[in-house]
């Protein structure tokens, strides 16, 4: 408690202050705008960082990062675009919250969710840090196996209509993931010679393509008398959320900030997958599923408050053991090395300044970032009041910048325009898309567990077993798997 | 294909035309901006190293030199893109053992890695270790190799050009060791400290808080040397076996620039190199600063090329026969 003081004494400094209002601000620019995502924005800043005192530094590029996961939320509701990969969920049902005139709501209950998240996270990390970053190692290559198996069966509870229809789409989301380098002996595989596809089909064009450009066709599609349907929202104090949307959303958050910390732990997971799981668990969980996809509270509260967790548990490996959760950590990791101060069990008996330090911030910067994003809801909101016919070509402008800025490569910008019309073909089948991110996402982590642990334990499967963590959650697979396909044979007997 | 010879050919006219004589172009370089062409992410070491050269090469080229991350194509991207770059100076990009050895022998790319590049020179090499848990049963190189022939053993690293030594010493020995591909190098470690592989082959900067944290023991250093923060363990060639993993980087142009600004991007890389406080950025990362000039560079990955080629074989890395 004391390094804790001795931290904000650290962070109270003019200069500290400064950095870490920097680093959120332009967190949340950078959140807001597509494509252009954390990674890049830090690798640009780091050689300034150079000169800069290495708290100071630090403390500039987390808040970048955490900022990323407030600032994600504003084009997903406004748009239907994705800011970040993390807020592919908040595009389900924070945008359809906003069709029905609620941006403001849904901004509103994103923004105190991630504040409560954040700020939990941070508390999280100051008293659990070092125990909780020695369940990290044990995390083998079979217990990963069995917790994405365990992830992949929430394709059953995510699915609005028929289960066969959710199999399919995640049939499509593994299959889109074993395009690229085969993950043992990198030969490439489904790429039929090109080369863009060398690395598989990028998550950002996929999640632009299949969620932005799909609703810019939609859009196209639209009669000017349609295209009216959508509400002007309330007022300036419109991001106030009403009783029975705060009533609801207060679960949510609580279980998504837990969720979120813990799935943010392990690398690879991430805020991507927590707040995927946290929809899953809302759904499987709220008394009105069916609300889900048309715009439910408890589906933009829970993964909005998960992901911002999921990015302060990614700091507790970082700091405590030198592991990076994710690219964005690792580069973060890269910072501290640049600067001569070494992430791992020895940063609290050597740096302990710097350690708590950046803690610190975290809760300044967490603080700074409500009070950055509450009052600009009112501006962002304004844009619905565009009229669709200059808003549809805006957007997709910036679905097609952004996926160019992610990655630089222009070939990412055809991919994302493809899914774009398989998106909106889908779609107009009634199909969910959500799953076949999902399914993407954690398609190619279980292969790669799979195969790795079989090389490990030469061919024998009993090695999915071997320990209390891999055989718990393979349990908690089935389990998952048999509760979800319970309701639905209720459903067909009655 | 055709398309890209008739762009070729057109800004070839284009440049006679409008730029004149070679000589006037070398006194007018740099005339914008330079970039450096990096195949890897955002924060792998090669990234950290290419932006501490990038910022150093400003003052000395009197222009600004910008790092893109050309990432994709499973590393094949970047060097292709450098390849098919205009040769005007403007351009350079990072070459080593994937660009040269690891990707065309994987796949199939479009340029000829000895012949598409004018090497300007090595920056950095990456020095290689072989670690195991600290409290598991093996506490030395020894212990590997005789466990290894009792048993197959298992080992952690993300990238065929660090496990050479690795399959250098199997080989010697007869001891069985499986590699096991993980995503990252960090992740190897990882999967090394948590027991899930019985060892791990990475670099210093993956390696070095986990062993400083008392959790990974460090077998051997697997680089020609020993590492400066371990004078005390010696290389696998100081114990006798002849195996080391090799990891230098270095930068070169498309092949085809006017000679002058060949030169000049030399000698400026080279003053680059003498500069303590860029050698020290780089020692940091835990990344031995080596200067090589283009031609002695060159040599050197020649040189690798022919351990490395068996082991993409034996691997069933390298791309079938055509």
């Amino acid at each position: 408690m004391e390094a804790l003081l001795g931290g904000f004494a650290v962070t109270l400094s003019f200069d500290n202050l400064f950095y870490c209002f920097v680093g959120v601000l332009l967190g949340t620019i950078v959140g807001i705008l597509p494509g252009l995502g954390p990674l890049t924005t830090i690798a640009i800043l780091l050689p300034i960082t150079f000169k800069m005192e290495v708290t100071s530094a630090i403390i500039m590029l987390s808040g970048i990062y955490y900022g990323v996961a407030y600032g994600g939320t504003v084009t997903s509701v406004l748009m239907r675009i994705p800011g970040e990969a993390s807020s592919v969920v908040t595009c389900l049902d924070g945008y359809e919250m906003a069709r029905k005139g609620r941006a403001g709501a849904a901004l509103g209950i994103a923004g105190i969710g991630s504040f409560f998240a954040g700020t939990v996270g941070v508390i999280g990390i100051t008293f659990l840090s070092p125990p909780l970053a020695e369940l990290v190692v044990a995390f083998g290559p079979a217990e990963y196996a069995m917790l994405m198996l365990a992830g992949l069966t929430m394709v059953t509870y995510m699915s609005a209509g028929s289960l066969p229809r959710a199999l399919l789409m995640a049939a499509f989301g593994l299959l889109l993931g074993t395009i690229g380098s085969d993950p043992m002996n990198m030969t490439p595989r489904l790429t039929f010679g090109i080369m863009a596809l060398g690395d598989g089909v990028n998550l950002v064009p996929l999640a632009i393509g299949l969620f932005g450009l799909s609703e810019v066709l939609f859009m196209a599609r639209q009669t000017a008398e349609e295209m009216k349907i959508l509400p002007a929202p309330t007022g300036v104090m419109g991001f106030l959320p009403s009783r029975e949307e705060a009533r609801r959303s207060v679960a949510p958050v609580m279980r998504g900030t837990v969720l979120g910390f813990l799935v943010g732990l392990l690398p690879g997971g991430g805020a991507v997958l927590a707040s995927f799981l946290s929809y899953a668990m809302e759904r499987k969980l709220s008394k009105h599923p069916e609300e889900f996809g048309k715009g439910a509270v408890e589906g933009l509260a829970g993964p909005e408050s998960a992901n911002n967790a999921g990015t302060a548990g990614a700091f507790v490996p970082l700091l405590c053991m030198g592991i990076p959760a994710n690219a964005i950590t690792a580069l973060l990791l890269g910072a501290f090395i640049i600067h001569g101060v070494t992430p791992g069990p020895t940063i609290l008996e050597r740096q302990p300044q710097i350690f708590w330090g950046v803690v610190a911030s975290m809760y300044i910067g967490n603080v700074m970032l409500l009070i950055l994003n509450l009052p600009l809801i009112g501006l962002f909101v304004r844009i619905l009041q565009i009229p669709r016919a200059y808003l549809t070509p805006m957007i997709l402008a910036v679905c097609l910048i952004g996926v160019y800025s992610s990655s630089g490569n222009p070939a990412d910008v055809l991919i994302a325009v493809i899914f774009g019309f398989v998106g909106y073909g889908l779609r107009r089948h009634g199909f969910d898309l959500g799953i076949v991110i999902l399914a993407y996402v954690l398609g190619p982590i279980f292969e790669r567990s799979v195969r790795q642990s079989l090389a490990i334990s030469d061919g024998d499967p009993m090695i999915f077993l071997h320990s209390y963590l891999s055989a718990g959650f393979a349990i908690v697979a089935v389990a998952l798997l048999i509760a979800g396909l319970w309701p639905a044979r209720k459903k067909k007997a009655a | 294909m055709l398309r890209r010879t008739v762009f070729k050919g057109g800004t070839a006219l284009a440049a006679m035309t409008v730029a004149g004589p070679a000589i006037a172009q070398s006194a007018k370089w740099p005339s914008r901006e330079i970039s450096l062409i990096n195949p890897n992410a955002p924060g792998a070491s090669t990234d950290l190293t290419a932006r501490i050269i990038a910022s150093a090469l400003e003052k000395r080229l009197n222009a600004t030199v910008i790092v893109k991350n050309v990432v994709g194509g499973a590393g094949a991207l970047g060097p292709t893109t450098l390849a098919q770059s205009a040769p005007d100076g403007h351009t350079i990009g990072l070459v080593a053992i994937s660009s040269h050895i690891a990707v065309p022998n994987m796949m199939n790319v479009t340029y000829d890695p000895w012949k598409a590049f004018d090497i300007i020179g090595q920056v950095a090499a990456l020095r290689y270790g072989i670690g195991a848990r600290a409290d598991g049963p093996i506490k030395s190189i020894e212990d590997l190799i005789a466990q290894g022939k009792q048993k197959q053993l298992t080992y952690s690293s993300n990238n065929v050009t660090n496990v050479v030594a690795m399959f250098q010493l199997a080989k010697l020995t007869g001891a069985k060791l499986r590699w096991v591909v993980f995503p990252g190098g960090v992740e190897s470690v990882t999967a090394a400290i948590g027991g899930h592989v019985d060892a791990v082959i990475q670099t210093v900067t993956e390696m070095r808080p986990q062993i400083e944290a008392g959790k990974l023991r460090l077998l051997a250093s697997a680089a020609q040397a020993r590492w400066p923060d371990y004078p005390d363990v010696k290389t696998l060639r100081e114990m006798g076996y002849d195996a080391g993993s090799n990891g230098p980087f270095g930068y070169a142009l498309p092949a085809g620039v006017d000679p002058a600004i060949k030169d000049r991007l030399e000698k400026a890389l080279a003053d680059v190199m003498k500069d303590e406080t860029v050698t020290k950025q780089i020692s940091n990362l835990g990344i031995e600063a080596i200067y090589r000039n283009g031609k002695d560079y060159g040599e050197l990955l020649k040189k690798i090329e022919i351990e490395l080629v068996p082991i993409l074989k034996e691997t069933g890395m390298a791309k079938k026969p055509a």
